[in-house]
């Protein structure tokens, strides 16, 4: 029964790979292009990082050499294990009570053991197919960097497997246990509240693992005793996070005993993980849960921040035709959990940067204060297309099968597309400038820097926003579940790694007039400093501008998409 | 009637998806005042046809105008004079009914709308109902909904694809009453159904369309000049002879009609 399930959905997904246009092939050639780029990038990346680790100081010591890299590697598998539970929780209720095939399967004879087995299969290959793009790159630096060879990749992956394992799990089955007490919209607001628990976990973490001791070395020479015993400090041995990093390093040394240790512990987690999942659905699991309960109650959230008070606010400053559309566009956004959920997360992330900023010690160089503020713009360019790629790119597809209401109205599509971006533009350009304010206060750089770095902000801001806007018109996803599918389609990858190199482009532009400003003490302002702000100003006009155009045009299309054949 | 004015003129419109045609060819005029049924067999093309006609897709060839306006050219006044009401009614579920049906006058333009909104959500018993998302809605609440969103801005021009699924009796009753106060308003009703009786009591005019062609159109008294023959009957009649001589399919079709004639009698 479960393979007759399991073949159905492989033959519904090859017949639409056969199926696609000649431009729906082109574009999944783009995908997995760009894929191919981020696998790149991440493995040198990589490399260069544990390359440096090998060699500390310029002395080889392998002891330490080592336990940066266990302790790197575990930070890294901690992370992707916090995300992935997080992202499975989202996954997990959609998929076991949102799902269009939910009521197909609860009107078949088939064992509730079979829907299981059938949505464990279908949260896992959703929500963890990401960690295998992400960690294998890194494995590959990894290797290359101790020059061990690729034969123990096959043995890494199958740890990696079963490092997956617990987190899908335990976060599906919570969802279970959530929704037996709860209705279902309930427990999508409830994820919010782990969104915050995981953002105060990572914090935390991140402040025990003290990662600033891993680019520290220094320190061998003045506190060696500290600074051994803080980096060999254990970390917690039951989190899978560890066993992995074991796994890794023993397969890759080629020591066998110590891979199937770690093996078999990943092993018994990953089993019991997988028992508490099979048992909490038996006993807890009903596909007919109310998905509402008083439908006029609003979200707890939304009964403390009036959000529709403030949307009408904002939506008054507009023309009246195009009133009712920001409003509807704040609405949606910020009365969906996951979205709000989201933000929590990402202002948690942003003031644990602030706050790390802030306690950096300030007799520093000024040579330095400016490598630290400059590095903190291209942060702010990575945080602004980890957003947008949340906030903005989706913003087309959510439209999804109600742009009926849209398409069959006097709107005009120019204002519409403006709007789109204007909304998606607005607020993200005044979260950038309070970050690089914020930032460039605490660091105290020149008002040159700050000037120069809020033009800066704002344009790479504004051609984000716009190729967040251009790429959702031309690669939507309306039939995904929720917002965290759609991020994660191919259109929201395509569009994460281009504003990625779009950033690291204008960072590019701005290294020269940086570097003589950083040892050179001259203004930012000089001849170079405002050629390159140019450069950035335009090449971000015309970013805006061609994205734009393209939102335009296949705003003309997108009703093809959606309501074609 | 002959002094009455065309308001949605349909001239040589076709309709590609990529290779595949889906319209070809279609010619229909439909006036003001009226109700004109546009019926067909499943994938006929009613529903691309509907979609052309409120501007969600473009005609391949082919031009729409509502009042004069060509759908394509003077998009916005076209729909400015135009209310859809779609075969299944997806709205924004993080919206509540009334700021649904606010959206909707905000994107015509109206003024003073909230008393309009009320008078109309009173009557198909959505009142108590408009301070709650969407989402907690039931398919016939979100279709009266869609019904009330589409005839709010006042249009000239209703077009309606299904109108009464998922309604019950009453919402049924108020829709076909609505219809009809439409009509007397001089208000042009274009509807897609397959209840051939709803299409019997309500239409003044009718379409067939058959494999993206028009097959018949004409006021419903000429088509059923035997005042015993039932719109159903002529439907299936009509659609068997354009199927090949000696075909299954058209067998089955004569078959069908004839026992719709049958059950006239019975």
């Amino acid at each position: 029964m479960l393979s007759s399930l399991l073949k159905a959905e492989l033959k519904n997904w090859f017949s639409f790979i056969r199926h696609s246009n000649f431009e729906d092939k082109l574009r999944g050639l783009l995908f997995v292009g760009l894929i191919a780029l981020f696998f790149i990038s991440a493995e040198y990346l990589s490399f260069r990082i544990f390359t440096a680790f090998s060699s500390v100081g310029g002395i080889t010591l392998e002891f330490i050499a080592m336990a940066l890299t266990m302790r790197s590697l575990s930070l890294f598998f901690l992370i992707i294990m916090a995300l992935l539970f997080f992202g499975t929780m989202i996954a997990a209720i959609d998929a076991l009570y949102f799902d269009s095939d939910i009521d197909f399967l609860a009107s078949k004879p088939i064992s509730k053991n079979t829907v299981l087995l059938k949505k464990f299969i279908q949260i896992y290959l959703t929500s963890a197919w990401i960690v295998f793009i992400v960690v294998p790159p890194v494995m590959l630096g990894y290797s290359r960097a101790y020059g061990l060879g690729y034969s123990h990749l096959p043995l890494s992956i199958l740890a990696l497997f079963l490092f997956t394992i617990p987190a899908v799990s335990f976060a599906s089955s919570l969802v279970i246990f959530i929704v037996r007490f709860m209705t279902v919209d309930r427990a999508r607001e409830s994820v919010i509240g782990v969104g915050v628990v995981i953002s105060f976990a990572i914090v935390y973490l991140y402040r025990l693992l003290s990662p600033t001791n891993l680019f520290a070395p220094q320190r061998l020479l003045t506190d060696a005793t500290e600074y051994i015993q803080e980096l060999t400090l254990p970390l917690s041995e039951e989190l899978p996070s560890s066993m992995m990093t074991k796994a890794l390093l023993s397969a890759s040394a080629m020591k066998p005993d110590r891979y199937f240790i770690s093996l078999g512990q990943l092993l018994i987690y990953s089993s019991i993980a997988f028992t508490v999942f099979l048992l909490a659905g038996y006993f807890l699991f009903e596909t007919d849960r109310p998905v509402s309960g008083n439908a006029s109650s609003r979200g707890l959230i939304e009964r403390m921040v009036r959000f529709d008070s403030f949307a009408k606010y904002i939506s008054r400053l507009f023309p009246q035709r195009m009133s009712g559309l920001v409003y509807k566009e704040i609405v949606e956004n910020l009365r969906d959990p996951m979205q709000l959920s989201h933000l929590i997360l990402m202002a948690a992330i942003v003031a644990l940067h602030l706050a790390n900023l802030s306690e950096l010690p300030f007799e520093i160089h000024s040579s330095s204060k400016v490598l630290v503020a400059f590095l903190n713009l291209g942060l702010v360019g990575f945080l602004i297309a980890a957003v947008s790629v949340r906030f903005v790119f989706p913003a087309p597809s959510l439209e999804g099968t109600s742009f009926w209401r849209i398409a069959s109205s006097p709107v005009d599509s120019k204002n519409y597309v403006i709007l789109k971006f204007f909304v998606a533009a607005a607020p993200l350009t005044i979260f950038s400038l309070l970050i690089i304010a914020a930032s460039n206060s605490f660091i105290g750089v020149g008002m040159d820097l700050s000037l120069a770095w809020c033009i800066a902000s704002i344009s790479m801001t504004t051609a984000i926003s716009a190729m967040g806007i251009g790429i959702g018109f031309s690669m939507p996803s309306f039939h995904k579940q929720n917002v965290f599918e759609i991020s994660s389609s191919p259109g929201g990858i395509v569009f994460l790694i281009m504003s990625l190199l779009y950033a690291g482009g204008t960072i590019l532009i701005l290294v020269l007039p940086t570097y003589d400003a950083a040892f050179g003490n001259t203004s930012y302002l000089s001849l170079k400093g405002i050629t390159a702000l140019l450069i950035v100003i335009l090449s971000s006009l015309a970013i805006t501008s061609a994205s734009l155009k393209t939102a335009r045009m296949e705003f003309e299309r997108f009703t093809e998409k959606i309501y074609g054949l | 009637m002959a002094n009455k004015m065309a308001l949605l003129e349909i001239h040589r419109v076709s309709k590609q998806f990529g290779s595949k045609t889906i319209i070809s060819s279609l010619d229909l005029n439909a006036e003001e005042g009226s109700i004109f049924g546009f019926l067909g067999p499943n994938g006929a093309g009613k529903t691309t046809t509907i979609r052309m006609i409120v501007g969600i897709l473009r005609p391949t060839e082919g031009k729409i105008s509502i009042s004069g306006y060509d759908t394509v050219e003077d998009a916005i006044q076209a729909k400015m004079i135009t209310g859809y009401i779609p075969d299944a009614p997806y709205l924004y579920p993080k919206l509540t009914g009334y700021e649904y049906l606010e959206l909707v006058a905000h994107l015509y333009g109206l003024k003073n709308f909230k008393k309009r909104i009320f008078t109309l959500a009173e009557r198909f018993d959505l009142a108590g109902s408009l301070e709650y998302f969407i989402d907690s809605y039931s398919f016939g609440m979100r279709q009266k909904l869609s019904i009330i969103g589409a005839v709010l801005p006042n249009p000239k021009l209703v077009v309606v694809d299904e109108p009464l699924i998922g309604l019950d009796p009453p919402a049924a009753r108020t829709v076909k009453d609505l219809f009809i106060e439409l009509k007397k308003d001089g208000v042009l009703v274009f509807m897609s159904t397959h209840f051939l009786e709803i299409a019997e009591l309500l239409c003044d005019r009718v379409g067939i369309i058959d494999r993206g062609e028009l097959a018949s159109v004409g006021r419903l008294d000429e088509l059923m000049k035997n005042k015993n023959t039932r719109l159903e009957e002529i439907f299936l009649r009509l659609l068997a002879e354009r199927r090949e001589e000696g075909s299954d399919e058209r067998r089955r079709w004569e078959a069908l009609a004839d026992a719709a004639g049958r059950s006239k009698t019975c």
